[in-house]
């Protein structure tokens, strides 16, 4: 049939799909700013025609679906992008703190300024090794050292510490955004059931996906009930349909060690390519790297000034005394030990002996350990038997292992260093001004100044590494220049990439408020239109009525 | 391509706060006067610029020990020349007692006079510098001579860091110069045998003091001499680490320091770059269909 009551109800039908197409523009316009949002369109259709005296009339038009306008394409790429820029953006500000605890630019301030300082005390007392005020103002010097390791030290340990408590938040909220995915699945499967599409629902997943892939990098895939499943660090579930596998946070020792990121009992740590998780850990191993490093510049620094000094005399005449304090040995058990033994006690034996290096106490059976040298992989003692309590001496120091609630265990390891929290235990030892040793001679004071400029000397000697004190230390600082330097360098390339992808996307799938403002003025006037049929088919109507 | 109102917002915030970025940089450059400002600035010159810098420490700290060896140099040479002084008159009073015209009540009278003359002697063997007796070596705590000339001191000269590795002595053995340890004559000696030949109108004693005397005369000379050596040996070295200082500060700044030409007219540059962004933005933001 196609009569009045037709374009009747084909008007209607215009006039009802037109409002819905309004809505539609409305939805958009409302979140013109919503990032992340996808533009929808309605998606008109005719309805199916009917046949009548062996033609096909087209009954009305009707709002077929929904759509969202975006690339599947894009919205991957654009999550590995942001992956990228986190990753290089988290790493690159860890290193621009360490930069500014570092930054020894300033010619006054800062350890480079505060060693130069030392040993040109040293000098000044050389000049004139019996007056008091010479001493007192080396004493200053010293103090100052001291007070830059100290300083330096308690800095990078702030850092390190809230880095840890980012990292918590971190992993939380990674395993905080699962559990919203998957409930987000749940949802979706459900709707997509009943053969509808879900777009804000599917908005507000990408949205979880993209936070997602800020933290951490992912790749994902759909099922065909709509559902997605999310994969970190190149393969292990995070989220498979509406399961969430948790990871967690291992952080041993604020200071050393390194930090792994588990998932189960799956060591991710390594896996992961990008992310901010993964900056945090690579700029936090830097971090470690660079206080290791300040660590044995202090040690060695105190080792070699009181090597120096003990040899020397005061104007008391007295002699062995340190100038420095803080170099001390400290073991500990592996956290992976089985057995029940510990470190008792440690002690430095011979201070000129003292490598400075790292070692390990390694047990082949609960008798027999081998220490090992760390550092150079040379094996110190092998074969040792050992005894609970009793000192097991190598390379100028002991370290005394007993049994606390049993012997240790076959493949148990206890770790030994010299250098450990140097940086922060150094401080002057002597008080007393008579104490500083500038004589070589005790028969030749106070007037004797050999020890003073032998003090002196070690300024400009090849100690750590095959440089100075000073060598070294420019190179740590070169070393985390150039860290962070490529880090921003690669932050900012990645910037202007991701940029590049927001605009693709923004350009897809954004609103343009200038479209939807021609949409809406079309569907005004087919509106209006349609309204207008409605008229012309009221009048009709009335024309049959009014015949008579 | 579709541009949406918020491509054109987004593009506009990233290069506005990219022109600032860079002009906040220049700002720092400008207000420090360095180009490098932080260690990623130019990671590869920092560790030159502090080595560099700790050089220029060690210089100036060569330079003050160079200062204070001058300073000790200058007053034991003034104190010597005093010594020397010091004979040249008992040597003229020496050679008018051992004429014929002398008799016992003048060389009495010249007696007491040389006697004055050995005390001053002393006093200036004793020589305080800054709290240490110059002429004592190591053991320049304690006056070095006595009332009557007998020296404590011991043979240390202390030395100076110079250079690196290089050391300039600048401590004076007293002993050797005044005491004549080590084969030299013993000036105190002399004097007090002047003293007491012409105590006892001994013309012959009175005689050989003439000789001694310039012996003593010579070997103060030589020390005098030996003193200016060094003095020399330091101002050279000085004169050396300040045209270093100069040469590496030359060095250091062209490593750290801005150009400051450069960063005003990049910064002019930049500026007007922002202000066109700034005044484009406006423009474009203003368009919209909703306004017809």
């Amino acid at each position: 049939m196609a009569d009045i009551t037709t374009a009747l109800s084909i008007a209607k039908s215009a006039l009802l799909s037109t409002q819905k197409a309004v809505s539609v523009v409305s939805h958009n316009i409302a979140n013109a700013n919503n990032e992340g949002y996808t533009r929808q369109r309605a998606v008109f259709e005719p309805m199916e025609a009917t046949e009548y005296g062996g033609l096909l009339y087209g009954r009305g038009v009707k709002i077929a679906d929904v759509e969202r306008i975006y690339d599947r394409y894009l919205d991957v790429a654009l999550r590995d992008a942001k992956s990228g820029y986190e990753y290089f953006n988290s790493k690159s500000s860890v290193l621009q703190n360490i930069e500014g605890i570092l930054n020894d630019l300033d010619e006054t301030t800062g350890l480079s300024a505060a060693l130069d300082g030392l040993f040109n005390s040293f000098q000044d007392l050389s000049s004139d090794p019996s007056s008091s005020s010479e001493r007192v103002s080396l004493l200053s010097s010293a103090a100052v050292l001291v007070d830059a390791f100290n300083n330096v030290d308690s800095r990078i340990r702030h850092n390190l510490s809230s880095i840890e408590e980012e990292l918590d938040g971190l992993v939380d909220r990674v395993n905080q955004l699962a559990q919203s995915i998957a409930d987000i699945n749940n949802e979706i499967s459900f709707i997509e059931a009943k053969n509808l599409n879900p777009n804000d629902l599917l908005d507000e997943r990408d949205k979880f996906l993209s936070e997602l892939a800020e933290i951490v990098d992912i790749s994902t895939y759909q099922d065909e009930r709509g559902e997605v499943s999310v994969l970190i660090g190149s393969g292990v579930k995070l989220v498979a349909g509406t399961d969430v596998t948790e990871i967690s946070l291992v952080a041993p020792d604020l200071t050393s060690g390194t930090y792994k990121i588990l998932s189960g009992d799956v060591d991710l740590t390594d896996r992961l390519t990008g992310g901010k998780i993964k900056g945090l850990v690579e700029g936090r191993d830097q971090i470690v790297e660079t206080l290791d490093d300040l660590n044995l510049l202090a040690a060695s620094l105190i080792k070699e000034v009181n090597i120096q000094h003990r040899a020397g005399y005061g104007l008391d005449s007295s002699t062995g005394n340190d100038f420095f304090s803080g170099l001390q040995v400290t073991g500990s058990a592996d956290d992976a030990n089985t057995g029940g033994a510990q470190v008792s006690t440690t002690a430095i034996t011979d201070l000129s002996a003292l490598t400075l290096n790292d070692y390990e106490v390694r047990f082949s059976s609960s008798t027999t350990y081998t220490v090992v040298n760390v550092d150079t992989g040379q094996v110190v003692i092998a074969g040792g038997t050992y005894t609970s309590g009793s000192a097991i001496t190598f390379d100028g120091m002991s370290v005394t292992i007993s049994d606390v609630t049993s012997s240790p265990a076959t493949g148990d390891v206890f770790s030994v260093s010299a250098t450990k929290d140097t940086a922060r235990n150094i401080d002057v030892a002597v008080t007393d001004t008579d104490k500083v040793a500038a004589a070589t001679d005790s028969a030749a004071l106070p007037g004797d100044n050999r020890n003073a400029l032998a003090l002196a000397a070690l300024k400009d000697s090849k100690i750590i590494n095959n440089g100075t004190f000073n060598d070294f230390y420019n190179g740590i600082l070169t070393e985390v220049g150039v860290a962070s330097n490529t880090a921003s360098l690669n932050t900012e390339s990645q910037q202007t990439y991701l940029q590049q992808l927001e605009v693709n996307r923004e350009s897809t799938s954004g609103v343009s408020l200038e479209e939807e403002a021609v949409e809406l003025i079309k569907l005004q006037r087919s509106f209006e239109a349609a309204a207008r049929v409605l008229t012309v088919a009221d009048e009709m109507f009335r024309t049959l009525l009014d015949i008579k | 391509m579709r541009i949406t109102e918020s491509i054109i917002f987004n593009t506009y915030l990233n290069d506005i706060r990219k022109h600032q970025e860079t002009l906040f940089d220049l700002h720092k450059q400008l207000s420090t006067g360095k180009s490098v400002n932080t260690l990623s600035d130019d990671p590869v010159n920092v560790g030159r610029i502090l080595g560099t810098r700790t050089i220029l420490s060690s210089y100036e700290q060569y330079i003050r020990n160079i200062d204070s060896g001058l300073a000790y140099l200058s007053v034991a040479e003034s104190a010597l020349e005093r010594v020397k002084d010091v004979l040249i008159r008992a040597k003229e009073v020496a050679v008018v007692q051992a004429t014929g015209t002398a008799d016992a009540r003048s060389r009495l009278n010249a007696a007491f006079e040389v006697s004055q003359m050995f005390d001053e002697l002393v006093s200036l063997g004793n020589q305080n510098f800054q709290g240490d007796y110059i002429f004592a070596g190591y053991k320049n705590g304690t006056a070095p001579f006595d009332s009557s000339g007998n020296y404590s001191g011991d043979t240390g000269e202390y030395a100076i860091q110079v250079e690196q590795n290089k050391t300039i002595t600048v401590g004076i053995n007293g002993g050797e110069v005044l005491k004549g340890t080590g084969g030299g004559i013993d000036v105190f000696q002399v004097m007090s045998d002047l003293i007491t030949a012409l105590n006892s109108d001994d013309t012959d004693g009175i005689k050989t003091a003439v000789g001694r005397l310039d012996t003593a005369f010579d070997q103060v000379a030589t020390a005098v001499s030996d003193l200016g050596g060094r003095v020399q040996r330091l101002n050279a070295t000085k004169e050396d680490l300040e045209n270093s200082q100069i040469d590496l500060r030359v060095v250091l700044s062209g490593m750290e320091d801005a150009d400051v030409t450069e960063v005003i007219s990049e910064m002019s540059k930049r500026q007007v770059a922002l202000e066109a962004a700034m005044t484009s933005a406006s423009r474009v933001f203003d368009l919209s269909l909703f306004k017809v």
